[in-house]
């Protein structure tokens, strides 16, 4: 299973001069803790609401003045949207991220995938090889049944 | 019972009037992403998150220097016992719409239980129990697959074998005929030799 199939298809952007107070009403407004960092429409970075409150607040910011571009995370790590499900939720584990931003094959950004998207999934997964387990032995007419749960798993 | 302790994080604690510039502060040199407001007698009266400080501090223009966590923070409305269920706080964080609770014994905080940690970790947790099951499940069939194409093979090498002797069976007839014949022919030869000579 793609991460591209089950990531929110919901890109939130902020154009990289806006001030940091802007992206913090965005973010919000739109519900979102990470936004992508714009140039004329080309994707710079990534911008948190853990990177806005500590840089601003620990450093003294002036969050007017400030932009966007200042504080971003660029380059950014990013997961391709052919990516299976595993291998995200180990990618985030792997940098300590909630969320990361899901790329299609050109490196635009087609949505953001979070922990708490990857849970559900999993456990519908995992429902669907418990129900293999049960049966231990496969049967000829169960095993054609184990290999579709295989592969909608894979 | 120690199922609950195994998903705690440690509790970064910050008086209710210090300002939210030492939350952050806590936030950064401790690596984590809340802080818990505890009262002087020790007892968590809320809970702050780095998002709450974009939003409640940056986004509506307050003073990092001089605001109190206390004015930002979200009051706690449900802590768990350290000896209670994993299933049961969790169910109580749904009830209550909370992420996070403090795990707390008498007035002591232990740790708290964060629903993100938590999905991560049980994410991570469920994605190698499907990898095992996915690998048994694989192996079964391998092994049934590994079975099925021995015994093709041994039918193979029956049927071989059968027409192996067939083959030897019929060489054994031409060579016989071949000696009788050519002990037949022999042997007229011979008569032709002795009858020249008589």
């Amino acid at each position: 299973m793609p991460v591209g199939d089950w990531c929110h298809r919901r890109v939130v952007t902020a154009e990289a001069d806006i001030s940091v107070r802007e992206v913090a009403r965005t973010m919000e407004r739109e519900g979102v803790g990470t936004v992508i960092v714009t140039e004329s429409d080309n994707p710079v970075g990534i911008l948190t609401d853990r990177d806005i409150a500590l840089h601003v607040l620990i450093e003294r910011l002036d969050a007017e003045a400030v932009q966007a571009r200042d504080l971003m995370q660029s380059p950014f790590i990013t997961i391709p949207e052919e990516t299976s499900l595993g291998r995200a939720a180990r990618i985030l584990r792997m940098h300590a991220a909630r969320r990361l931003p899901v790329v299609d094959e050109r490196g635009r950004p087609v949505g953001v995938i979070g922990s708490e998207d990857l849970v559900g999934v999993l456990s519908q997964e995992l429902a669907a090889l418990a129900k293999v387990v049960e049966r231990q032995r496969p049967s000829p007419g169960s095993e054609a049944e184990a290999k579709q749960t295989i592969e909608r798993s894979e | 019972m120690s199922q609950l302790k195994q998903y705690l994080k440690k509790a970064v604690s910050v008086p209710p009037d210090a300002p939210v510039r030492e939350a952050a502060e806590r936030m950064r040199s401790e690596g984590v992403g809340y802080v818990v407001v505890q009262a002087e007698d020790g007892h968590p009266v809320g809970i702050v998150t780095d998002r709450d400080l974009t939003l409640r501090v940056v986004a509506a223009g307050r003073e990092a220097g001089i605001t109190p966590v206390s004015a930002v923070m979200s009051r706690l409305t449900a802590v768990a016992a350290p000896t209670e269920l994993l299933e049961d706080v969790v169910e109580r964080m749904a009830k209550y719409g909370v992420r996070r609770v403090p795990v707390v014994d008498e007035n002591e905080v232990l740790g708290i239980l964060g629903l993100d940690d938590l999905l991560i970790t049980l994410a991570a947790e469920l994605h190698d129990i499907g990898e095992a099951t996915r690998r048994e499940v694989r192996d079964a069939r391998r092994a049934a697959q590994i079975e099925q194409i021995r015994r093709e093979l041994e039918d193979t090498f029956h049927e071989i074998e059968g027409a192996f002797h067939g083959v030897v069976e019929e060489l054994e007839d031409v060579r016989t005929q071949a000696k009788d014949r050519i002990t037949r022919e022999v042997e007229a030869v011979r008569d032709r030799i002795r009858r020249l000579l008589d």
